[in-house]
């Protein structure tokens, strides 16, 4: 012990000598720009309500590409990386955030608290070597499609907002979604969905479902496909299973499709859009209040 | 006075090996101590001055003096990695801030340590590119200033990592890293490193590789097996060496990220409230520990400094050797000089004068004697820089 201290401390006297230049104790604080960078549209939206304009919100996902499979430029992720504050979904939303190089302190995944309540969903997977099978997430990111889910996604970027731009208050604001968020959870408890049984053409509907006491089944169908046969085999199968009568679409299908399916099985098509992109006009309120609108209208 | 001075001038240029030996005699009894001094000191307020940037280290049980200088001066140890379960609690702490540091690989034969860390890291330690930028995805590093000069790399330069073990054929192989930023130059360790992302330490480890896509794999013998869901590949599927723009997001981890190693964690806590937290639920951990770094020093320096003393006693005793040496010179060279006091008393010299003149003989030995002492001194502070780079 005392030979290997002997060498330690003869190795570390020459390290010492070579630093002549060692900074001040203080650790630095970096320059950040004072603004929030949002991953996803939801996100963003929460995050433009809290701050009421007084904080910038950028959402810099291109209106084209997919949030899910997005892969941000070096620029872009610099960009991320001098951001005060770094608002995600979280739940595997947003793919790249996990290995991108940014300051963890400044991220907010905004479904953090509740983690242990999301849904898992079917994934594949791969495995090779010694290493074993991969462990991907499962996990249904569509979390602010449950509005009372999204208060909570809302109260925790409000928290963080509050943390990272002292001085400011998003009390007011915070209430104030808080309270549209809760109209909206009213609406979907006034559309009277529970028991009901419904088909989607993709998996994002599982939180509602939980929350509104309804079953819905996916079966995989591109909105944009004019494959008529292949529709309506596929819902065929679904509703042979458990019957359904209303198809929820992330959007509106193909006309000869949608009136395909109510022609030959007396499947209604409604167009529920998760919102995932910020859309052509009005914003994740108005967008979730049509909705509503359109679900509860089906189901008379 | 003149006449003193230019007659213990003369004598000295009369009898130059004499004096030179004399002076030599007394530059090293007087260089020794004042050296090793001054490069103690300096080592010291340096040791110091690094520990202080890190008011706490979190790391595998273990040594402390390992955990402190792994984190500190990026050295390799047999410490067991820290899982990253422990930064991650660490974020979760209010009024802390934490810093991962993985620091287990080198690249360009063992020449430059690659330090895996956040990009908080640069920030906390002000380090900044002078050219480029900073990493942005996994593969990419920025390089020391020192590094990038002793390797001849800039902005556009890559570089391998260096393989564990080069002769197991199944350990990860070296992976190219692009560099993409040169940082300033800091007088720190980090002037010699190269610096990674956390995702990149991990591709080093073999735990994150990349692949061609497991479903679009046609090849039969890389398919152990097929189904909907899964897809069993064989472990010859060749991963990809070198990360690009094309295939970075293709890099993937095996396993849970809470159990990916870390070399230790960098805690800066608000106060000492949070300090005294995190110290309480890490040392009661039974894999962690939680290190003060400058007590850690302290704790070297008071070895340092029984060394010290012991070249302080050695050198106390070469000086009163070299005294009693320059006493018997004195008494043996006034008999030896007895004729030439005594012409020099004949031609009217006073007493005075003559031992004026012994005088000027003793300073100017002593003078010359110091001045060289100081240069020796300086030139060992010099040297210490290179002889610390060729040690390590």
């Amino acid at each position: 012990m005392r030979l290997r201290l002997l060498a330690l401390a003869c190795c570390v006297w020459l390290v010492g000598c070579s630093e002549s230049g060692e900074r001040a104790a203080t650790p630095t604080e970096p320059e950040l720009e004072r603004a929030v960078y949002a991953t996803a549209y939801p996100v963003a939206y929460f995050a433009e309500r809290i701050s009421g304009g007084t904080v910038p919100v950028r959402l810099t996902v291109p209106e084209d590409a997919d949030p899910v499979s997005w892969q941000p430029s070096a620029a872009e992720i610099a960009a991320f990386q001098g951001a005060r504050l770094v608002v995600t979904n979280g739940a595997g939303f947003e793919g790249w955030v996990g290995s991108a190089p940014l300051a963890r302190s400044r991220i907010v995944e905004s479904t953090r608290a509740f983690e242990d309540e999301l849904l898992t969903i079917e994934t594949a997977t791969h495995s090779h070597g010694p290493g074993g099978e991969h462990t991907h997430e499962g996990i249904d990111p569509h979390t602010w499609m449950d509005p009372v889910q999204a208060q909570r996604q809302a109260r925790a970027i409000a928290s963080a907002m509050g943390e990272a731009f002292e001085g400011e208050d998003f009390d007011a604001n915070l209430a104030a979604l808080i309270e549209d968020l809760a109209s909206l959870d009213r609406g979907f408890r006034d559309a009277g969905l529970e028991g009901l049984s419904l088909l989607a053409n993709h998996g994002t509907y599982n939180y509602l479902a939980r929350r509104y006491g309804f079953e819905v089944r996916t079966v995989d169908l591109d909105p944009g496909s004019e494959d008529v046969v292949a529709a309506v085999e596929a819902v065929r199968g679904a509703i042979d299973e458990s019957p359904a009568l209303i198809m929820l679409w992330e959007a509106a299908p193909a006309e000869i499709v949608a009136s395909a399916l109510e022609r030959e099985l007396g499947v209604r098509s409604v167009v529920m859009s998760p919102g995932e992109r910020r859309p052509g006009s009005g914003d994740y309120l108005a967008l979730m209040r049509e909705n509503i609108l359109r679900l509860a209208e089906a189901g008379r | 006075m003149t006449g003193s001075a230019y007659l213990a001038l003369r004598y000295a240029l009369h009898h130059p090996l004499r004096t030179g030996v004399l002076a030599a005699c007394v530059a090293v009894a007087l260089a020794l101590p004042a050296g090793s001094r001054a490069i103690l000191e300096r080592f010291e307020s340096s040791l110091y001055a690094r520990a202080r940037t890190v008011p706490l280290v979190v790391g595998a049980k273990g040594s402390r003096f390992d955990l402190a200088f792994s984190a500190l001066y990026f050295r390799a140890t047999d410490l067991a990695p820290t899982p990253y379960r422990e930064y991650a609690e660490l974020l979760d702490e209010p009024s802390v801030r934490a810093i991962p540091v993985h620091a287990r690989f080198t690249a360009s034969g063992g020449d430059v340590p690659v330090v895996a860390t956040s990009i908080e890291y640069l920030e906390t330690r002000g380090l900044a590119p002078d050219e480029g930028r900073v990493f942005a995805r996994v593969g990419e590093a920025v390089i020391g200033s020192r590094a990038a000069e002793r390797l001849g790399l800039g902005v556009g330069g890559w570089v391998f990592s260096d393989q564990r073990e080069l002769y197991d054929i199944t350990s990860p192989p070296s992976v190219k890293l692009d560099i993409v930023g040169v940082l300033g130059e800091t007088g720190t360790p980090d002037d010699d490193a190269l610096i990674v992302d956390l995702e990149t330490a991990w591709v080093l480890e073999g735990i994150a590789h990349g692949h061609d896509e497991a479903e679009e794999i046609e090849r039969a013998d890389l398919v152990i097996g097929r189904s909907e869901e899964h897809v069993a590949l064989s472990g010859a599927v060749v991963t990809y060496q070198e990360i690009t723009d094309e295939n970075a997001a293709s890099f993937h981890l095996h396993g849970p990220r809470d159990n990916l190693p870390l070399s230790s964690i960098l805690v800066y806590p608000a106060d000492d409230k949070a300090r005294t937290i995190v110290r309480t639920r890490v040392d009661a951990s039974a894999a962690a520990q939680a290190i003060v770094p400058t007590r850690v020093i302290d704790d070297l320096i008071a070895f340092l400094l029984r060394i010290r003393a012991l070249i302080d006693a050695l050198s106390a005793i070469l000086l009163l050797s070299t005294l009693t040496l320059i006493g018997c010179i004195g008494v043996l060279s006034y008999r030896v000089r007895a004729a030439e006091i005594r012409t020099l008393g004949e031609i009217g010299c006073a007493r005075g004068t003559v031992g004026l003149m012994f005088a000027f003989e003793a300073g100017g030995v002593l003078a010359v004697a110091g001045a060289v002492a100081g240069v020796v001194t300086l030139a060992a502070l010099g040297l210490a820089e290179p002889l610390m780079r060729a040690g390590l």
